[in-house]
């Protein structure tokens, strides 16, 4: 990664820096890693609607919130982790993950994470 | 061939995976046949209290199926409170024996149920041994990982919770433990999800099998810790955490035992928040990655300590504000080891639970104890993520060992692979026939030296293997082979005297069944002392089905499930007043127990006595513990001062103050102890005194049944008398005494008869 | 060996008689109408009967002499029994010491009156004015009780029996005695009767023998006579076994031949009044007074017996000792219960041990017919009373052709199929249920034919040779199988 040397103040180029690193992400990820990265949002919306409700509505009962909720998380760090192993920048770091296994360990990882919410769930 | 070509050439391969197979199998066969000297000696029997319950839950199981266990309400036991048993045990246990029950009667092999609970130990520990040599396997090679294997199948500490006939958690959970950290290490080298998965579904069967789970809650936790703080932070460290944290938690939930805990518990926030660290620090990693400015690295960095920060302070408020449980009592009296004795005696009666002696670590580790630092040292030399995590595990198990002596038995495994590390670099170094080349390592310290004179600034030189290995490739090795055979044949010997040592102390300190005795003749054949089966077995045959039975909560599970009869108290502990009302009634007059037994419908009540065989775990050693958990509740009523005499001392003979005397524990052991002896010289051979000639009368009570050699004495509660009467006066009547006046009034009036 | 072989030739020979004659259940039933009342053709000229009190229950064997007054030669000798009496009877048998009246047969009658007939069936017929003699043993149970019912630990216990003055029969007696005997002197209580015509009293008691009689000329329709009652000291303690049941594993491969017996016992006699004071017991039990209490049973176990274990509900009981006798084969075994039996209380255990298969299965024929001759009941010595027992026997998986011969009358027999170790099909078994058996009765015969022909024999091994072979044909498949995810690259050797 050759650093590109801007030696800008740093408040002042806050703006600049954000709107620097939203052009590069959309410039430089790949179409699998996008699609990725619009479910990940998805999923940080499910928990979110879900805590509120939570908040709001009152937490009984606690087990199917928690199910549900563990649900989100669980999904997220799993699609984060198939992220980070499917991006061919990391390969250096996985030497015995291929992003097809990476992919299948993500399918194992997920039902396995369902079948605990379906039980907890109740 | 030479012994090198063997051990490493290509073609042996197969050779090598046989002889490691065969290897393995002979440590469990001795790992198992070690465990047995109980079954041979006496017979296949469930030892000790606990396992008691745990048998009678796998029964339960295998009659009423899973679903009739899961919601198991016994009302057999804490009368008449009961227990909603199905919601309050780690079911892990039962659920395996079941499992391996069902398996054996589809195969054609009925066998008891009994023998399944007495042999599931040792089978387990051999699965033990194999998954200590998978874990050291990962930390160093397979020739170390053996070593480790051997260690853990015959290493006292591990032996004294899982020999033959002990049914308790501990016979499955230290093999879940073991492999568990396995599994995490392999997740964590290879950053796989599918491992981390893998882990979490054996973490969740470790939830469900013991309440120790909370050990590896946080031992990988602290592991990940470590490793940011050390500034190793991977993507692989990233996969394989949060998978196993995610299902992994989401699993222990399922156990109704656990239930909400994990989010809700001091024990498990180390968890959540090092979870919490990691998607901070993945996620700064990740636009680190993407923005390569210095400066806004700088700011990053900055947030992401403020981050931290405020979230520690939101768990502290949480933890304070009480929405998140502070650490429970047993766990807490871990880290303030004074604490217990004081608000919780309970847990400080335990024997179990007080804290380890010194010749403690020798005896369950033997020669071990001093490989174990050499080995943590030689992680240091060789420092990947996996070595971190045994040094840390090493670090926090010397410290829960020295607290709680039960403990020892979470240090047995790493001081097992830590001390296979050192031996085994031992042998690479000393038992091997390579001799290193006379002339290369000559011309390779003339070259250094050669070096050192010509560049005067020394480069900073890591003593890292890698990079050292990488730059060229020594020579080192031992040249004399003296030296070689004699420090292979001293360590030779020493393994030679730990078998022996190990064998010795599990043949004569952890084979006991305790249900049952052994004492020697005059003749030298064996003479079983059986007392406890004898009435456990009379109140099983001659009781009323619907028979209460109060007794102290040690034996309570006992009498669960030898007598098969209702307990008020076991050995659960759930419900610390209820104990001490029984305590109350044991150390009260019968004055004040009468109306506590016919409260809570006693019918007979047991106690245990060795005042005739010498026996000294009976209860009067016992009864203070019962006066302190009674005074925890009843200040007022039951002091613990009254017990003893004016200097101070504990007594039971003639000078024991009156408090003591007339107490239901007091009368109930010494009933009648008087009439075995010639007048006058009754002697209560563990205290070692000679009792008053008199003995102490009982009213409310009747002796029922004493055993063969008084170690079990029962009572039956007599009812209430059919004329009115307090039962002193009834008794003194039938016994042809005069009804005593009562000294007092000035203006009582002696009433006359009336005809 | 040339005497194993005789005694199994005359053995199969009676064994075919045996087999050939109807089992008692199977025996023509005998309908009596409700009035029934036997032909007078008999006479008890006279009759003697010997009452044995040394045991809880009493054994009554009655030697009478019985005259043909008929003019017709006689098969049939009746015996009544009120119905509430009959249903205690152990054993009714009779016997003919002269040898003269070839075979009898007790045949209990169906009858819906008050009165329990039973029929001795002479097959040689009595001929008109003949005279023979009948022995007819006669055990009764719940004739005793314990008077008083509660005692003191170290008190003497008395059981009192209640009886009848005369021997109840179908025909006029002549002449008739009844002599009980005790098992002591001491008989604090008895009923006093009449005196004799000749001024001496009714009864006579001579040292620990009572005699009641004699009496002339009693008819049919005096039954009993008078109710008389015995209260004497009873030394040794009473015990009945509310469930008994005994189990007969026959295997082939094994060699082996395996009982297991499990009894509930109580003591019966006179419960405790005062508390069980262990002090007093240890102190007497130096001196091994009698004792209402049981303190041990003993077993007298014979051809053979290996590895006995006795256990109960919770475990292995460890007081026992077991011994070789002098007389080879022969073996005495004495268990001590966990605790001493006192009136009214229970224990149970199991007992169990092996036998050499070859003392009790011969193969008849070649054609792989077997028979299994083993005593169909074996207790301990101790007189006792057994009121429910079960007798299982389990023959080697794919026996066929079961057919059984039991020295007792049965209630009901099952058959079903026992699955253990390996089985399959599972083993076939026999239970057999009987009532009210005495400790008197043990030792019979037991007999039971089977069939095993030599396909079946080796049916276990053909069974699991298949399954491992099976096994690892599937493994050798699953292996073959390729799970890789990704490209192969060359030269990998695979994951």
């Amino acid at each position: 990664m050759a650093p590109s040397k801007t030696v800008a103040p740093a408040n002042a180029s806050a703006a600049n820096v954000l709107s620097s690193v939203v052009n590069s992400y959309i410039d430089k990820t790949p179409q699998r890693t996008k699609l990725i990265d619009a479910f990940l949002g998805f999923l940080v919306l499910t928990g979110v609607l879900q805590f509120v409700y939570c908040v709001v509505a009152g937490n009984y009962p606690f087990n199917a919130f928690l199910a549900g909720f563990s649900a989100t998380v669980g999904q997220f760090v799993l699609t984060v982790s198939l992220r980070m192993q499917s991006n061919t920048e990391n390969k250096g770091a996985f030497e015995a993950v291929s992003p097809e296994r990476a992919f299948a360990d993500y399918i194992f990882g997920s039902l396995i994470l369902h079948f605990f919410c379906i039980n907890f769930i109740n | 061939m030479s012994l090198d070509a063997i051990l490493k050439d290509e073609s042996t391969k197969n050779f090598r995976s046989l002889l490691k197979v065969v290897i393995l199998l002979t440590i469990a066969g001795a790992a198992i046949s070690s465990r047995l000297f109980s079954v041979i000696r006496f017979e296949s029997i469930i030892h000790e209290f606990d396992p008691w319950f745990n048998f009678r839950a796998t029964k339960y199981l295998v009659k009423n199926g899973f679903y009739g266990f899961w919601d198991w309400f016994d009302d057999r036991t804490w009368h008449p409170l009961g227990r909603v048993t199905g919601g309050t045990l780690y079911p892990g246990l039962m659920v395996t024996s079941g499992v391996i029950y069902h398996i054996l009667r589809f195969l054609t092999f009925p066998v008891d149920i009994r023998n399944i609970c007495v042999l599931l130990a040792p089978g387990f520990s051999g699965l033990t041994a194999l998954a200590t040599y998978l874990f050291t396997k990962e930390m160093k090679d397979e020739a170390a990982g053996l070593l480790a294997a051997a260690f853990i199948g015959i290493a006292p500490g591990y032996i004294s919770r899982s020999v033959a006939g002990s049914y308790d958690n501990e016979a499955i959970a230290i093999f879940l433990l073991m492999f568990t950290f396995y599994l995490w290490i392999k997740a964590l080298k290879l950053g796989s999800a599918y491992w981390g998965a893998l882990c979490a579904l054996f973490y969740f069967y470790m939830v469900a099998a013991w309440g120790g789970y909370v050990f590896i809650t946080n031992m990988i936790p602290l592991h990940a810790f470590v490793l940011i703080l050390m500034g190793r932070f991977s993507p692989r460290l990233y996969v394989s955490y949060t998978s196993w944290y995610a299902l992994g938690t989401l699993g222990s939930m399922q156990i109704p035992f656990v239930g909400f805990l994990p989010i809700r518990s001091s024990e498990h926030m180390a968890a959540l928040g090092v979870f919490g660290l990691l998607q901070i620090v993945a996620f700064v990693d990740y636009v680190r990655s993407q923005v390569p400015s210095k400066q806004f690295q700088k700011l990053l960095w900055v947030f992401l300590v403020v981050a931290f920060m405020v979230s520690s302070a939101a768990l502290v408020g949480l933890t304070v504000s009480g929405t998140i449980a502070p650490w429970t009592g047993r766990f807490y009296s871990l880290w303030d080891t004074g604490y217990a004795k004081i608000h919780i005696p309970i847990i400080a009666s335990v024997s179990e639970h007080q804290p380890t002696a010194w010749p403690a670590f020798f005896f369950d580790l033997s020669m071990l104890i001093w490989l174990f630092p050499a080995g943590i040292y030689m992680l240091f030399q060789n420092l990947a993520d996996e070595h971190v995590f045994v040094i840390i595990y090493g670090i926090m198990a010397s410290y829960f060992a020295g607290v709680m002596v039960r403990l020892m038995l979470t240090l047995t495994p790493v001081v097992c692979v830590a001390a296979a590390i050192a031996l085994s670099n031992i042998f690479d170094n000393y038992l091997t026939l390579h001799r290193p080349d006379a002339e290369k390592v000559a011309a390779e310290i003339a070259a250094e030296e050669k070096k050192a004179a010509e560049e005067p600034k020394k480069t900073e030189k890591k003593e890292d293997a890698n990079v050292l290995n990488a730059v060229k490739n020594p020579e080192i090795g031992i040249f004399s082979t003296t030296s070689k055979v004699t420090v292979v044949g001293m360590f030779a010997i020493y393994l030679f005297l730990f078998v022996l040592h190990c064998t010795w102390v599990t043949s004569n300190a952890y084979s006991s069944p305790s249900v049952v005795l052994a004492s020697r003749l005059p003749d030298g054949s064996q003479h079983i002392i059986d007392d406890y089966r004898e009435a456990y077995y009379w109140l099983r045959k001659n009781t009323p089905e619907d028979a209460k039975i109060m007794s102290w909560w040690d034996y309570g599970y006992q009498i669960g499930g030898m007598a098969d009869r209702t307990t008020l108290v076991d050995n659960n502990t759930w419900n610390n007043t209820h104990i001490a009302t029984v305590g109350k009634a044991m150390a009260s007059r019968e004055e004040v127990a009468y109306p506590i037994l016919r409260q809570h419908d006693v019918d007979y009540v047991l106690v245990i006595f060795g005042g005739l065989l010498g026996y000294s775990g009976d209860d009067i050693n016992k009864f203070l513990w019962m006066i302190r958990i009674a005074e925890g509740v009843w200040p007022d009523e039951i002091k613990e001062r009254d017990f003893f005499t004016s200097r101070g001392e504990y007594r039971v003979d003639d000078g024991a103050t009156d408090t003591m005397k007339n107490s239901l524990m007091y009368k109930m052991s010494f009933y009648n102890y008087h009439t075995m002896f010639p007048p006058g010289q009754a002697q209560d051979r563990v205290r070692g005194v000679k009792l008053p000639a008199v003995g102490p009368t009982l009213n409310i009570l009747e002796e029922a049944f004493t055993s063969e050699n008084w170690i079990v004495r029962i009572y039956k509660v007599k009812d209430l008398d059919k004329l009115g009467r307090d039962h002193a006066s009834a008794v003194a009547f039938e016994s042809g005494k005069k009804k005593r006046k009562s000294k007092l009034g000035k203006n009582k009036v002696r009433k006359l008869r009336v005809v | 060996m040339r005497s194993f072989l005789a005694r199994g030739a005359v053995l199969l020979t009676s064994l075919f008689v045996a087999i050939a004659q109807a089992t008692p259940e199977t025996a023509p039933q005998l309908n009596l109408p409700e009035k029934f009342a036997p032909p007078p053709v008999f006479k008890n000229t006279n009759l003697l009967r010997n009452i044995d009190l040394t045991k809880p229950y009493q054994r009554e064997v009655i030697a009478v002499v019985v005259e043909n007054i008929s003019k017709d030669p006689q098969t049939d000798y009746y015996i009544p029994f009120d119905k509430e009496v009959a249903e205690r009877i152990s054993y009714i048998e009779a016997r003919d010491k002269a040898g003269v009246l070839g075979f009898l047969d007790v045949a209990k009658a169906q009858s819906p009156g008050p009165t329990q007939w039973y029929r001795v069936f002479i097959s040689e017929p009595v001929k008109a004015g003949e005279q023979i003699t009948l022995h007819i043993a006669i055990g009764l149970t719940g004739v005793v009780e314990p008077v008083p019912a509660e005692i003191n630990q170290v008190d003497r216990q008395y059981l009192k029996w209640t009886g009848t003055q005369y021997s109840r029969s179908a025909y006029v007696t002549g002449k008739q005695k009844t002599k009980i005997k005790l098992i002591n002197n001491e008989v604090p209580d008895y009923t006093q009767l009449e005196p004799k015509s000749d001024g001496s009293s009714d009864p006579a008691k001579l040292g620990s023998t009572i005699t009641y009689g004699p009496y002339e000329e009693v008819t049919s329709a005096q039954l009993g006579g008078d109710v008389i009652s015995l209260r004497y000291e009873y030394t040794l303690p009473v015990i009945t076994a509310d469930t008994f049941s005994r189990e007969i594993e026959v295997s082939h491969w094994g060699g082996n031949l395996a009982i297991e017996e499990k009894y509930a016992l109580t003591n019966t006699g006179a419960k405790l009044k005062d508390n069980f004071n262990r002090v007093k017991w240890t102190a007497t039990n130096y001196l091994n007074p009698p004792t209402a209490a049981i303190k041990s049973l003993t077993y007298g176990l014979t051809n053979f017996p290996l590895n006995p274990y006795y256990t109960d509900e919770i475990g292995n009981v460890s007081t026992s000792r077991f011994r070789q006798e002098q007389k080879p084969g022969e073996a005495h075994l004495e268990l001590k219960p966990r605790y001493p039996l006192f009136g009214g209380w229970n224990y149970s255990y199991t007992l169990g041990w092996n036998h050499d298969l070859r003392n009790f299965v011969r193969q008849r024929g070649s054609s792989g017919n077997y028979v299994l001759r083993v005593p169909f009941m074996e207790g301990p010595k101790e007189p006792m009373v057994y009121k429910d027992v079960s007798v299982t026997v389990i023959l080697p998986e794919g026996a066929t052709d079961v057919a059984w011969y039991s020295p007792l009358p049965i209630l009901s027999e099952e058959r079903f199929f026992h699955k253990t170790f390996m089985d399959t099909l599972g083993r076939t078994a026999i239970k057999l249920r009987m009532s009210n058996v005495v400790d008197e009765l043990q030792g019979r015969e037991l007999r039971v034919s089977y069939n095993l022909s030599p396909v079946e024999f080796y049916r276990k091994p053909y069974v699991i040779f298949s399954a491992l072979s099976a096994l690892f044909l599937v493994s050798w498949v699953v292996a073959g199988i390729d799970v890789r995810i990704g490209p192969k690259k060359e030269g990998e050797e695979g994951k």
